[in-house]
């Protein structure tokens, strides 16, 4: 007892700060020390790694680079609104109605970007996670990020729904079916190819190294840093009152839930070999995560519970396959799954 | 000798098909070889091949997530597409020519880029896209035999193209 004592006295007081300014100093002294850091990251280059810089840091060169694209996917909506007006076609109608909604999203990203632009010459490429300003800041970009990237993804679907069913009619009364039907075709297979593609922007961007995993709209809150070694909680709004069965929702009425269960089973195991060198993953993977479940989606399922020790006597999804997926530890993984320090430390 | 025999599912069969028009094979052998009527006819056709494939090429290029990437397709796409436009065309196989390169690029870039998976797959979606355009072209030929080579509708396709370059152009400056 007198060990323990000695021990737990011995730890307080190494606890004690020799400096009482460090723990009751008041706002102005904050101020002024979070002014010098951000001087000595100007002065030493922004705060790159290999000069010394911090690493719980928000990068905005990235973020900069992740709203740029998006803006371009606006202005290719846009453009094509501009042609089918100018070409004067069936599309015309549609282009009309929504080309003033693309050309309001491309601004937003404009607005932003010139908010991005003046923060980086301001305050250097990088805001600090343990800055309170910082990181209300770094919670309103991924919101305001996430707002524009689920605008657009509603506007280029109702564009181009409107769109295909106003082209329907104009093929449909051509003679020449052999042409006409085939240029049909090519229009449809476009027109998911750019649905697809903003449904993955995020996947993509993430794909490619920008450490943007944070900018998900279901990633975990910006102030809510993930402890070191826990899962990235990508869908903690994942909570169902009953099992889900297989054969819930289908391709043209998807389920939101499955497709939640979908998009979290393809973020976690996504860089585990041993998952996906399996048949139940590559047939998983071609439908992807929509919505639907089916046999593919109901064989991966009971091979992860196998994993996870789990009862898998059926592909049913509960809630507790959900809480062990969302508890996978980052560290599993290789590759792209980042957690939020790492996202905060991305040097791209 | 003749002989007379009665079937009533064979009647049955004859009465329901009297209701309809006799199509003689001649004429369904006429409708598949038939050509364009005119050089409207043949300009309206190519008009569609040709504005379905520019958009898709313009919008896959400009909807490119990945920016090294997409500056490379951007640069070498828009480089083809001017061409397409400032230039008089000498035949449609030409601007044909000229599209299915630029398509080529992108798919190209995309297959050769390790960067995404994910937009390898979306991609696909383009090149089958325009796989059915190079259909729609095969198909347009037969339909304009003579007139493939007929230099009035070119003409008018090279100004149909020139003004769509003018608004691909007219697009570029708002954004400056």
């Amino acid at each position: 007892m007198k060990n323990l004592s000695n021990t737990y006295s011995k730890l307080t007081e190494s606890m004690k700060s020799s400096d009482r300014k460090e723990i009751f100093e008041d706002k102005d002294e904050r101020e002024k020390r979070r002014e010098e850091r951000r001087k000595k990251r100007l002065e030493k280059g922004f705060g790159d790694k290999e000069q010394g810089g911090e690493d719980d840091e928000f990068n905005l060169k990235s973020f900069k680079k992740a709203v740029d694209e998006l803006r371009g996917q606006s202005y290719a909506q846009e453009d094509d609104c501009a042609l089918q007006i100018k070409l004067n076609g069936p599309g015309k109608k549609s282009a009309e109605e929504n080309a003033s909604k693309f050309r309001s999203i491309s601004q937003r990203c404009s607005k932003l970007l010139g908010e991005i632009a003046y923060r980086i010459n301001k305050e250097g490429k990088r805001l600090e996670s343990t800055d309170e300003d910082d990181m209300t800041l770094i919670k309103s970009y991924r919101e305001t990020y996430n707002d524009l990237v689920e605008d657009l993804k509603e506007t280029i679907k109702s564009y181009n729904k409107q769109s295909a069913d106003s082209v329907k009619g104009f093929f449909d009364n051509q003679k020449f079916k052999d042409i006409a039907g085939k240029v049909e075709e090519a229009d449809a297979k476009f027109k998911k190819g750019i649905n697809e593609l903003i449904d993955k922007t995020t996947d993509i961007q993430l794909e490619y190294g920008q450490g943007l995993s944070v900018l998900s709209p279901t990633a975990a809150p910006a102030g809510a840093a993930a402890p070191a070694g826990t899962a990235d909680t990508g869908a903690t709004d994942i909570k169902i009152k009953e099992p889900v069965k297989k054969g819930t929702g289908s391709k043209s009425n998807p389920d939101e839930t499955v497709k939640k269960v979908q998009e979290l089973i393809n973020k976690k195991f996504k860089n585990d070999k041993e998952v996906t060198k399996t048949a139940e993953w590559e047939k998983f993977s071609k439908y992807g995560a929509d919505g639907a479940f089916g046999n593919s989606t109901g064989n991966l399922i009971i091979l992860i519970k196998k994993k996870f020790n789990l009862p898998a006597k059926n592909s049913q999804i509960t809630q507790e396959f959900i809480d062990k997926l969302m508890e996978i530890k980052e560290s599993k993984f290789s590759g792209s799954l980042l957690s939020f320090e790492d996202f905060l430390s991305n040097r791209k | 000798m003749k002989k007379e025999f009665y079937n009533p599912l064979f009647e049955s069969l004859l009465d329901t098909a009297k209701e309809y028009k006799t199509v003689y094979n001649y004429r369904i052998h006429e409708e598949a070889n038939e050509k364009f009527k005119d050089k409207d006819q043949a300009l309206k056709y190519f008009k569609m091949i040709f504005d379905s494939w520019g958009n898709a090429v313009i919008a896959f290029t400009k909807s490119c997530l990945i920016p090294d990437v997409k500056s490379e397709i951007s640069k070498q796409v828009s480089e083809n597409i001017i061409k397409l436009g400032t230039s008089s065309n000498s035949s449609l196989d030409n601007i044909i020519k000229v599209l299915k390169e630029s398509s080529d690029v992108i798919s190209e870039k995309i297959s050769g880029q390790n960067k995404s998976e994910t937009i390898k797959i979306v991609y696909k979606n383009f090149e089958e896209g325009v796989g059915s355009l190079e259909e729609a072209y095969t198909a347009y030929k037969e339909r304009a035999g003579s007139m493939l080579t007929d230099s009035d509708l070119l003409a008018k396709i090279n100004s149909h193209i020139q003004s769509y370059v003018e608004q691909i152009k007219k697009n570029q400056e708002k954004k400056k």
